[in-house]
């Protein structure tokens, strides 16, 4: 569907993108995961023909986005970060303007509009200004009008940044049932995201993709360590000692360290049999330490770079 | 083109713009009418031509919006990633704008009306300098759109298509500047003053060549000549063409 | 355009490295081909637009120059295209404007010129270039046109140029003015437009010399002036010159024809021998006379002229009696005249023509075989003499009836002596053409009889034309109808838009 090899995009003498090469298969729906920075919205705009790359190709249904612009957009729904809305319009008019724009069959736009308001749930404000709209009703909007066309390809750039998190739950539930008649790439900075409804993700860091793998594959990949973050009243090098000593634990971290209060990371390997949470809490409590803190730590981007770019 | 064109002009009613420039529009020509229609003489082809100073005022107005307001609202991208060429969206603008002064312009219709009625002159020189206004609206409007194309806000779209349509009013006066100070030029190294002054009128007449305001003067008298509209009518094209490239760039920009 | 953002602030790389990803960037070549494509063809399309531009306007551009005024005031009429066609087509005639080019015309005489010039340039076929040279930064222009210092060039007017021979055009002498404002105000109204005239006029004269002369009688109190006669005899290709009463007053052997017009005192008796001379030797004259200031001149030596061709003009005034041959009815001074069968050739698209202040012309009991006399122009029959010696001008008693107003007379013999009297100067002042225009039914019928006398041959006749009158129906006019065009289209209308806006605004804004 979307074959992308080697793209390159130099802002200035900065490098945003730097080889970056994958692609995207029929009916799938792909996670572009990578923080903030990491050239995400650069890639999307160029493979919906916004920006152009420095260098390598981006083919769309096997139509190259620079030499047939016109065919490869007809494929593409997109939703950029920002969604493009022209505020001094009702949603409705807007519609049907990107219907106009987008050249959809006069005759098909009646049910289509009716179809899309009510999938993406803005149907009661279709005649309100897109400008007194709430952030999740214009995040709507900015779907709906990717959704237009009924594009065999959509292009979801942050679809939910922003939002409150029923709102998050709505729109993956929608951007969920669209996978079925649609191949989907979204991208997120958040990894819980990506792994609620992609298929496949691809990891980007620093313009460069760190990882190509299924969500499955991913989660293996991510097992083997977990970390814990523990914070107490104590003397910091006997608790550190002790927490050492406890078995399956591979690293104590100091985070904060106050003069009574003091926080800890601590770097568990998930092969151990027995929990280890009760072992370091009776440890703990042998100490005569007390407990003011103590829950596991999600990974944080950066560090499932790391992990996966160290390979552990 | 269409879907543009439908989008802009109905825009410009969906906001206080349209009709403000209406009202301006309508204020104006109607200043000079009622004020030669009170003296009893109607000279509907002069009237016209001398409105030619108002698209110093009402193009801005009219075309700040069209792709500085995209930018900021980031709705150009709406453009980039649908199936349409950019030269659509560009001329799509370009015809709304006109369509707004074609409103516009309507209160010079009733002018035309309110003349005949009174038994002024309405005659094929009028309708003369009617058209020729147009082809000189379209080549403001246009440049209006250009320089709408290459700044990021309304404001300053405003300005930079106010100081050069300002300056194309000035091309007359500029050129005879620059007769004059070649001519101090020249005659500071010593050459004889009746060629020097030869060479100052020629590049008098070179600038002065490129002046809309003077090529379209004659209709005020009645003239009807078709190279004032040619000139008109592919400096419009070349400005459209240019803001269609500016846009397009971002395109093969690396 | 955030991720834009977002990459700026990461942190630079080291700048060593950067330096090396520069030199190293690879660019997709295909980019590159589409913004050579994209400045190529933007320069392409300015070099096309440069190229069709100056063809129009240097090539084509005067064939696709058309007038669309009312008045034709800006192309010459086919008359003058065809005289200049009719010349060699290496004729040489220069029309030099001694100031700058004018870039605005508007409330200039020039407005008139030189857009009509140009199209004496443009359907020349080559004979006439018009420049525009000031003899300010150009002093040697004068020089180059006039070597000899023999003729009056200065600043701000035309040289018309032909073989080292010059005619200068003044533009304002180019119109006929409105002699009314000219007297109340001192401003020149122009009414006529005899710019297209003059031109052709002096090209003709330039190209061909002049038929012959004609003397008009001068310095005896004569109320107006000819220069609008001169003018249309110029067209017909004679020269005039004044011929001022004096002791030795003689009429020169060159002279075609001999004008009498609107004197207020009589000839002297060694004038009238000489007139007298000049007609037996086959001399043709036109005299004319009216009733206004010159009630009590008896005209008695040019009485004594006319009587020769058993002419006399009556000394009382001719007022006209019946209503549908007046224009206005309160003013029977002024009225129609009808033309006299035999004369309605000379004009024959109207029946009757314009006369005022009129005396009448009469035979004067000369019945010579070989003098034929007729009526040219007649009043109705119920017109009288007029006693003006009481408060109001009335009608003498027994004297109604018709009256000639104008006479010709020829004689039969070999010389072709002729002479016409009008006892109007509705024919022949300047008040009168100047304010009628010289497309006036009256000066078209006296053209043609001067140019039938002379037996001019090719003559070119351009007639002047109006000055575009834009002014609106004063009937329907009031400051009622100024102050609601006012109020419509400067307040009513830019108001309910400003209303509208305000609606819309405040409607949307709620959606």
């Amino acid at each position: 569907m979307i074959q992308i090899n080697n793209l390159v995009k130099y802002y200035g003498d900065k490098k945003a993108v730097n080889g970056i090469s994958f692609s995207v298969n029929k009916g799938e729906v792909l996670g572009f995961l990578g923080p903030n920075g990491a050239g995400k919205s650069t890639t999307m705009n160029i493979i919906t023909g916004y920006l152009s790359s420095t260098s390598g190709t981006v083919k769309v249904n096997g139509h190259d986005i620079l030499e047939e612009p016109e065919e490869a957009k007809k494929c593409i729904g997109y939703l950029p970060e920002i969604p493009p809305l022209y505020t001094d319009m009702t949603v409705l008019e807007y519609l049907r303007f990107i219907c106009d724009i987008k050249g959809v069959d006069k005759s098909k736009r009646k049910e289509m509009l009716a179809r899309i308001l009510a999938m993406v749930r803005i149907v009661d404000v279709s005649d309100r200004m897109i400008g007194n709209l709430s952030k999740g009703y214009k995040q709507r909007v900015g779907i709906a009008q990717a959704l237009v066309g009924d594009p065999e390809i959509l292009i979801l750039d942050e679809p939910t940044v922003g939002l409150d998190p029923n709102q998050i739950l709505e729109i993956r539930k929608l951007i969920r049932s669209l996978a079925k008649n649609h191949t989907v790439i979204l991208s997120s900075h958040i990894l819980s995201e990506v792994q609620a409804v992609c298929d496949r993700v691809v990891i980007i860091n620093k313009g460069r993709v760190a990882a190509i793998d299924t969500i499955t594959d991913l989660a293996k990949r991510l097992s083997g360590t977990s970390k814990m973050l523990l914070a107490f009243k104590g003397p910091v090098k006997a608790v550190c000692s002790s927490l050492h000593s406890i078995p399956g634990v591979n690293s104590v971290n100091t985070r904060i360290s106050d003069n009574e209060i003091h926080e800890v990371e601590i770097g568990i390997n998930n092969n151990t049999s027995g929990d280890i949470r009760s072992s370091i809490f009776f440890t703990m409590a042998k100490g005569g330490w007390p407990i003011l803190e103590f829950r596991s730590l999600d990974p944080t981007l950066e560090e499932i770079f790391l992990s996966i770019t160290n390979g552990v | 083109m269409l879907a543009v064109f439908k989008r802009e002009f109905l825009s410009y009613f969906k906001n206080p713009t349209g009709y403000v420039a209406i009202a301006l529009y309508s204020f104006l020509a109607g200043y000079i009418f009622v004020n030669k229609f009170a003296g009893g003489t109607v000279n509907l082809s002069s009237e016209i031509i001398s409105m030619r100073s108002y698209f110093l005022i009402i193009v801005p107005i009219i075309t700040m919006g069209l792709f500085a307001e995209d930018k900021r609202r980031g709705t150009d991208i709406i453009y980039y990633t649908s199936p349409v060429s950019i030269f659509s969206v560009v001329l799509g603008k370009f015809l709304a704008a006109m369509s707004l002064f074609f409103i516009m312009f309507l209160n010079v219709f009733a002018h035309m009306f309110v003349t005949a009625s009174y038994g002024g002159v309405v005659d094929v020189g009028t309708w003369g300098s009617v058209i020729v206004y147009f082809f000189l609206a379209a080549l403001f409007v246009s440049i209006g759109i250009f320089a709408s194309s290459i700044t990021d806000t309304q404001i300053i779209s405003a300005i930079v298509s106010f100081v050069i349509l300002l300056s194309i009013t000035a091309i007359d006066r500029f050129a005879s500047n620059i007769s004059s100070s070649l001519a101090s030029i020249f005659s500071s190294f010593g050459l004889s003053s009746e060629k020097v002054n030869t060479i100052c009128e020629k590049a008098e007449k070179a600038v002065n060549w490129l002046n809309p305001i003077t090529k379209t003067s004659g209709f005020r008298s009645g003239i009807f000549s078709v190279a004032p509209l040619v000139f008109c009518f592919s400096t419009t094209l070349v400005f459209l063409f240019l803001t269609y490239r500016v846009l397009e760039k971002k395109r093969w920009a690396q | 355009m955030s991720s834009n953002n977002n990459i700026a602030k990461k942190p630079a790389n080291k700048s060593a490295g950067n330096k090396k990803d520069q030199t190293s960037i690879k660019r997709d070549q295909r980019n590159l081909n589409l913004k050579l494509f994209s400045i190529g063809s933007i320069v392409l399309l300015i070099a096309i637009v440069l190229v069709v531009n100056i063809i129009f306007d240097s090539l084509i551009g005067d064939k696709l120059t058309f007038d669309f005024s009312s008045t034709g005031q800006n192309s010459i009429t086919s008359v003058s295209e065809d005289y200049i066609k009719s010349l060699p087509s290496d004729t040489d005639i220069r029309i030099v404007g001694l100031f700058d080019e004018p870039t605005d015309l508007t409330g200039s005489p020039l407005e008139y010129m030189v857009p009509l010039l140009n199209d004496y340039q443009a359907k020349s076929g080559g004979r006439i270039t018009v420049e525009y040279i000031n003899p300010t930064t150009h002093p040697s222009i004068m020089q180059e046109l006039d070597p000899n210092g023999l003729y009056d060039l200065k600043a701000d007017i035309y040289a018309v140029e032909y073989n080292g021979k010059i005619k200068t055009i003044v533009p304002l002498d180019c119109f006929s003015y409105d002699e009314t404002t000219y007297y109340q105000t001192g401003g020149l109204r122009p009414i006529s437009n005899s710019v297209e005239s003059r031109f052709t006029n002096a090209i003709m004269s330039l190209v061909n010399g002049y038929a012959g002369k004609v003397y008009f009688v001068t310095n005896l109190n004569e109320s107006y002036g000819h220069l609008m006669l001169s003018q249309i005899l110029e067209g017909i290709g004679y020269e005039s010159e004044d011929l001022p009463a004096a002791d030795s007053f003689a009429v020169p052997s060159d002279c075609s024809l001999l004008v009498i017009s609107g004197i207020n005192s009589d000839l002297s008796e060694n004038m009238a021998q000489q007139i007298i001379t000049y007609i037996n030797q086959g001399g043709k004259v036109i005299v004319a006379i009216d009733f206004m200031y010159n009630y009590a001149t008896d005209y008695t030596n040019l009485n004594a002229v006319l009587e020769v061709m058993n002419l006399k003009i009556d000394s009382n005034l001719v007022m006209e009696q019946d209503t549908s041959y007046l224009y206005n009815s309160s003013n029977p001074l002024e009225s129609k005249v009808t033309i006299a069968s035999d004369y309605t050739v000379y004009n024959p698209s109207v029946t009757y023509l314009r006369s005022s202040l009129n005396r009448s012309v009469t035979t004067a009991g000369n019945p010579a075989s070989y003098i034929t006399v007729a009526p040219v122009l007649q009043t109705s029959d119920k017109a009288g003499l007029t006693d003006i010696s009481g408060q109001a001008p009335t009608i003498i008693s027994g004297t109604t009836g018709q009256y000639n107003i104008g006479m010709h007379s020829e004689f039969s013999d070999a010389k072709g002596q002729e002479m016409y009297v009008f006892g109007t100067l509705n024919f022949t002042s300047d008040y009168y053409i100047g304010q009628y225009g010289t497309t006036d039914s009256n000066v078209v019928f006296i053209r043609n009889i001067i140019s039938d006398m002379l037996d001019a041959g090719d003559t070119i006749i351009v007639d002047s034309k109006p000055i575009a009158d834009y002014s609106l129906d004063e009937d329907k006019l009031s400051n009622d109808k100024s102050t609601l065009m006012r109020t419509v289209f400067m307040v009513v209308i830019p108001l309910a838009m400003v209303i509208c806006g305000v609606i819309v605004y405040n409607k949307r804004k709620n959606l």
